[in-house]
């Protein structure tokens, strides 16, 4: 019996030092990991465009698997007026991934009465085979706005992953997510 | 039911005493100190809090019993309660926290639930340990008994 307890408190021993040393080496190599993204809106006469450009780059010690990045734009009652995606299987250690998309809706096609439309950004990866994470970013895009205006307001600046949340990429901190720029 | 000397008593109110503020220091302290403010998010503030009541509680209490069957039977207890607090604390897996910045609406979603699984195993292989040392306590201490039974007929 003795020996059994021994043993069994060893191998548990064992098994919390190997997870202990597992987590940290993940929160460490998901904190280098740098995501860096550009959100701009643009508005011609008779179109309006959505732009989201993101780069990610891997400087962790583990794979990035299942990346996949949509980008749509609906009306705030659910219809679908574009959708983009992209995926990659896998971001190596290393490896850089850059996503540039660009929705748009013809004004004529929006509905009557609708006065803002919705981007909704959606980033899903899986870091190290172990933690599955899923962002999703809804900005609104005004459908008719000032003409003649040329604002490029910095509602939030891009930074990477790893400044911007202690406790790396699964905790990053939204507001320095995406840099919004209008062109109207 | 336990048969403790007030010297005893006093010595084991002091080492419970010392095991909790060492708890306290190790699971709340040092990171507080350690770790950026911020780091726990504001909506798992009182489920750190839980945790650290409970480590705290259980290593004074198991400090306090230590060389009782009462000590595992503890062990037992804090390990099966902080199996429950994780596995409440993060919705079966899933941690979700809502920001909003100007008009933008953002979504985090984070899935640890293979971490969840890894964690649940390794309480469950904790259970089984604190339950065999317990039961070869208990008969240590009878087959001690029945030894100086056998010594004094």
């Amino acid at each position: 019996m003795k020996v059994t307890i021994r043993v069994l408190r060893l191998v548990t021993l064992a098994f919390w030092i190997f997870i202990a040393l597992s987590v940290s080496t993940v929160i460490y190599s998901a904190a280098k990991t740098d995501i860096s993204s550009d959100y701009e809106e643009i508005s011609t006469g008779t179109t309006i465009m959505v732009n989201l450009y993101i780069n990610i780059t891997n400087n962790g010690l583990y794979e990035i698997k299942d990346v996949h990045v949509t980008l749509n734009l609906y009306e705030p009652n659910g219809r679908l007026l574009d959708s983009l995606a992209d995926s990659r299987d896998k971001i190596s250690p290393g490896d850089k991934y850059i996503v540039d998309m660009t929705v748009q809706a013809e004004k004529s096609n929006i509905t009557a009465g609708v006065e803002e439309l919705i981007a909704m950004t959606r980033i899903k990866l899986k870091y190290a085979g172990l933690i599955s994470t899923e962002l999703i970013v809804n900005n609104t895009v005004e459908v008719d706005p000032v003409t003649g205006s040329s604002i490029s307001p910095s509602l939030m600046r891009s930074e990477d992953w790893s400044d911007s949340y202690a406790g790396g990429f699964v905790l990053a901190e939204a507001d320095s997510f995406l840099e919004v720029r209008r062109r109207v | 039911m336990f048969d403790w000397t007030p010297q005893e008593f006093i010595r084991r109110m002091l080492r419970g005493v010392l095991s909790g503020v060492v708890a306290y220091l190790l699971a709340y302290y040092l990171p507080l100190v350690l770790l950026p403010s911020g780091f726990i998010p504001t909506e798992y503030t009182t489920t750190y809090n839980y945790f650290v009541v409970v480590a705290v509680l259980f290593s004074a209490l198991m400090e306090f019993f230590s060389d009782t069957v009462v000590a595992y039977a503890l062990g037992i207890g804090r390990v099966f309660l902080i199996t429950l607090l994780l596995i409440h604390s993060t919705d079966g897996g899933t941690l979700t926290m809502n920001f909003t910045e100007d008009d933008s609406d953002i979504e985090l979603i984070v899935n640890v639930s293979t971490f969840l699984t890894i964690l649940a195993c390794m309480c469950i292989l904790d259970i089984a340990k604190y339950a065999l040392q317990a039961i070869n306590h208990v008969i240590e201490g009878e087959v001690g008994e029945k030894a100086l039974e056998q010594g004094e007929r």
